[in-house]
């Protein structure tokens, strides 16, 4: 008798330092199983087609749309969702510059566009304007909040190059 | 009711005027700010709508059968059976009216025809999609042009018009068309624009006793609280509506939509809380959009550069019924933007079998400005102008329809810095050479009518903690209402803004402020409601704080969140521990001042573009835009930044890059993918986008404030199109201005 996919194996997933152990069909998508799984409910699912970003989570340390990741793929490689980036005390200096410069308005497309400026940042260390905005063009922002995000990342990187305001 | 002297404009503020960060922004950087598509209660099962796939007719049969067998389907309502809510009818827009939220009649491809529940979002679309469908269907109109053909089928008791011709008017046309010494005259139209914010509609829905709790992604949880309630013949205190974070409105989630009653009246027939949201199909399908319209702009002026008449024909799509028509088109705005004395616009809304076309920043006026601004500079392009001379000489005294005066108008300050700020020089088009990639520039103007009042209540409150909490009864969707209402109360009690907590987006514990966060109104509305309270509470504060120092009023001060006595000798009290003294907290609410007769409040900007044109390809890019808008006041010019950007890049998309490809025959949208449905990216970034205030006082709130969420969008337009003009010396008269369009516009080779 074939499988059917309601049959649902445990299944170790490496998110945020933790292994956790989810029982679900290897064809549900990364984001299914971290907002609805893990109860991780910063990456947004908006599109569903791979096309907004507002699901980036880092696999190993490479940005990737958890829409568009099966469960099944992720393997023993470890997650990073936005939850992990601030600590108690602080957040992350991307986190800061986002604060400080305004770099969101409704705040949905923000926790994938974190996640994507710091899987770009990982994939090929600093960056100006103009690799920075190849890296992360994949993710949108309906608001129109690209320019305080891009002085905000660049902010981050070390580098000078603010855009003009 | 208090009166509050105006703020001083002379003279800059303590905390009102400077670039506080977001106060949400913290729980919006670490993904803690819950939207209501994070909610799922315990018990939770999820909805999807079963939609229409034609654009007109009624469905015969709805076979349900290959879909109940999908496993984890609960329940499948069909058109035939859908269980009625008390009035089987919602209440929506302007006036009251009614319509069945699923029913076997269909007018426009995604119309709700049923619904099915299960216990996974997936386990529902899977069996949405089983269900087979048979239809008797009509001969649909799916545009303009079709529904105005004599031969067109009728959508209309009255045809295709709803509500006959509007026309707006002022002077005398032909004693306008008499003085006019050049005169242009031209047709444009502009295309469909989906919102498309990334948060899809939808809502999570349970009762419990009878009482009705719905997370919503809405932009007004008190007017979604109160038509829920009339809907399901509750009083409004059976009905809560959370929405402490929206992921983007931008127009579309003003009104209550068919999913807000199908989710509630699943979830009381089932018992159990029920999530419906829409897919990101469905959010270009049926979640509504902007109105495409199409127009004929003729006007004149004096060789001078005066304006003389201004006479237009205007037709919008109103989609399939007069429910939402007055969101298909519009003329005032542009009327008012220019001092012309002699104005005419006859507006036509057609029915069409179409989604109905809901507000979208700017309605009506963003379609209206991107056109005629273009045909403004068509005239001074006639009269061998520059754009920027030709706009001073026409600066507007009154507003020409109720002939009142504006309570500030900043059009000529917008102008003079915005001009400054970008260097404007201008040139007429040069004649192209072969390929190449040119430059140009170009500039547009906006008017805005603003609200001058509307009734509205705020409260504050001091807890023992000495913390301060504004409650505003209104939805942030990311204008930073969250912000600016606690930097007016910071400002008006005169304490530090980091003592302030600002709650709003839950009807159970916010007063009633606004009822929808729309028409760029809600710092002018609330704001003085916020001043008003903030006010109260001072005094509050300081009749207790004397009582509780056994002083009079007159001997104690404030310093700080402390009432001190007046004799130096240290003796004072907190406000945490005045808060402590009256059961824990102490609140005072404020209400809205009336505002003062005789004037008439707009907002007004100027945006001044370069663009660069690739004559081999047709490809348009932005390089440098400046915005400069006359907000009255900006509260806070770092989130005003945010509203300009945004509003910039929504106006440059419906510009250059949003179109709506409908299948002319079957009503199907074609591009109905965030991939495939262009809305600006990154690569799309001018290198600049700069805001420039060029606010002058207005008189008509105590705070000197109006809105600025809107004009940026509407300004937008028109300044590219002319910067385009300006680069390859011919015009393009439909929006979006695709590559096709200026390749077709160089090979025409007309205009110059």
């Amino acid at each position: 008798m074939s499988k059917s996919p309601w049959q649902r194996e445990p299944r170790a997933l490496r998110v945020n330092g933790r292994v956790h152990t989810v029982g679900i069909p290897d064809d549900t998508t990364l984001a299914t199983v971290l907002r609805d799984g893990l109860g991780l409910k910063g990456l947004k699912v908006a599109c569903n087609q791979a096309a907004c970003g507002a699901c980036t989570v880092l696999l190993d340390d490479r940005a990737v749309f958890a829409c568009h990741v099966l469960a099944g793929q992720v393997g023993n490689r470890s997650v990073t969702t936005v939850e992990a980036l601030a600590t108690d005390d602080a957040l992350h200096p991307l986190q800061t510059a986002f604060v400080d410069h305004d770099a969101l308005q409704c705040g949905f497309c923000t926790p994938g566009m974190l996640m994507a400026i710091i899987g770009a940042r990982n994939a090929q260390g600093t960056m100006d304007r103009e690799q920075l905005v190849r890296a992360i063009g994949g993710n949108l922002c309906r608001c129109g909040a690209y320019p305080h995000i891009i002085d905000a990342a660049l902010s981050v990187m070390g580098g000078t190059g603010n855009t003009e305001r | 009711m208090t009166h509050l002297d105006p703020w001083p404009s002379d003279r800059a503020l303590r905390v009102v005027g400077h670039r506080a960060v977001r106060a949400s922004a913290a729980a919006k950087v670490t993904g803690r700010a819950r939207f209501a598509s994070d909610i799922a209660p315990a018990g939770m099962l999820h909805a999807v709508l079963v939609r229409a796939e034609v654009p007109r007719g009624r469905v015969l049969r709805f076979d349900a059968s290959r879909a109940m067998m999908v496993p984890g389907v609960v329940l499948i309502v069909d058109p035939f059976d859908f269980p009625a809510a008390p009035g089987t009818a919602y209440k929506s827009g302007p006036a009251f009216r009614t319509r069945p939220v699923i029913d076997a009649e269909v007018r426009f491809v995604g119309e709700e025809i049923g619904a099915v529940v299960a216990h996974t979002e997936a386990a529902a679309r899977d069996a949405a999609r089983r269900v087979h469908v048979d239809y008797a269907t009509e001969p649909a109109v799916l545009t303009l042009q079709d529904a105005l053909a004599p031969d067109a089928p009728r959508l209309g008791a009255d045809g295709n018009i709803v509500g006959g011709v509007d026309i707006l008017a002022c002077g005398d046309l032909d004693a306008g068309i008499a003085a006019a010494e050049v005169t242009v005259e031209a047709h444009y139209t502009t295309d469909a624009q989906h919102h498309n914010a990334l948060e899809p509609h939808g809502c999570v829905a349970a009762w419990e006793d009878g009482a009705l709790t719905v997370w919503d992604s809405n932009q007004g949880c008190h007017a979604i609280r109160e038509r829920l309630a009339v809907v399901f013949g509750l009083p409004d205190e059976r009905v809560r509506v959370v929405s402490d974070y929206v992921g983007g409105g931008f127009g579309s989630k003003i009104h209550l939509k068919p999913y807000h009653v199908i989710a509630a009246q699943l979830a009381r027939t089932l018992d159990r809380p029920v999530r419906l949201f829409m897919d990101r199909r469905e959010e270009f399908i049926a979640s509504h959009q902007r109105a495409p319209t199409r127009r004929r702009i003729r006007l004149g002026a004096t060789r001078a550069g005066h304006l003389t008449f201004i006479d237009q024909t205007v037709e919008g799509q109103a989609g399939p019924s007069d429910l939402f028509a007055r969101n298909a088109a519009g003329a005032a705005n542009g009327l008012r933007l220019h001092g012309c004395a002699h104005l005419r616009a006859a507006v036509r809304r057609v029915l069409t079998n179409t989604p109905p076309p809901i507000p979208f920043r700017g309605p009506t006026a963003a379609e209206d400005i991107f056109c005629l601004e273009q045909a403004v500079d068509e005239l001074v392009h006639a009269l061998a102008m520059d754009p920027l001379a030709f706009r001073r000489r026409n600066i507007a005294t009154i507003e020409p329809f109720a002939r009142l005066p504006y309570a500030g108008n900043g059009l000529q300050a917008c102008y003079e810095r915005g001009a400054a700020s970008f260097g404007w020089q201008w040139q007429p088009p040069r004649p192209l050479g072969g390929r190449d990639v040119v430059r140009g520039v170009g500039m547009g103007a906006v008017a805005y009518d603003g609200t001058l009042y509307e009734e509205s209540r705020a409260e504050i409150a001091v807890h023992t903690s000495g913390r301060i909490e504004v409650r505003v009864g209104l939805t942030e969707i990311g204008c930073g209402a969250d912000t600016i209402f606690a930097q007016i109360a910071a400002e008006e009690l005169d304490v530090p803004l980091r003592l302030i907590d600002t709650h709003f987006g839950d009807t159970r514990s916010t007063p009633r402020s606004i009822d929808s966060t729309n028409h760029s109104r809600t710092t002018t509305v609330v704001g003085p409601a916020v001043r008003a309270a903030a006010q109260a509470l001072r005094r509050l504060l300081l009749e207790q704080g004397a009582r509780l120092l056994q002083a009079e009023t007159d001997q104690v001060v404030q310093c700080g969140a402390a009432i001190v006595q007046r004799d130096n000798s240290g003796v004072a009290i907190t406000f945490g521990e005045i808060a402590a003294t009256a059961g824990g907290v102490l609140t005072a609410s404020g209400e809205r001042e009336r505002p003062p007769d005789g004037v008439f409040q707009a907002m007004f900007g100027a945006h001044f573009v370069e663009v660069e044109v690739d004559t081999g390809t047709g490809r348009v890019r932005v390089l440098r835009a400046v915005c400069a808008h006359d907000a009255g006041r900006v509260v806070n010019p770092l989130l005003a930044e945010s509203q300009v950007h945004g509003g910039f890049l929504q106006g440059m998309g419906m510009a250059l890059l949003e179109e709506r490809l409908m299948d002319p025959t079957s009503g199907h949208l074609l591009n109905a993918t965030m991939w495939a449905y262009r809305t600006p990216g990154f690569a799309d970034l001018p290198s600049s986008i700069r805001f420039v205030d060029g606010s002058v006082p207005d008189r008509s709130n105590s705070l000197g404030v109006k809105g600025l969420g809107e004009p940026p969008l509407i300004a937008a337009g028109a300044a590219i199109a002319n910067a385009i003009f300006n680069a390859i010396g011919v015009r393009v008269r439909d929006y979006p201005i695709t590559p096709d369009k200026v390749l077709a516009a160089l090979a025409g080779g007309r205009g110059l």
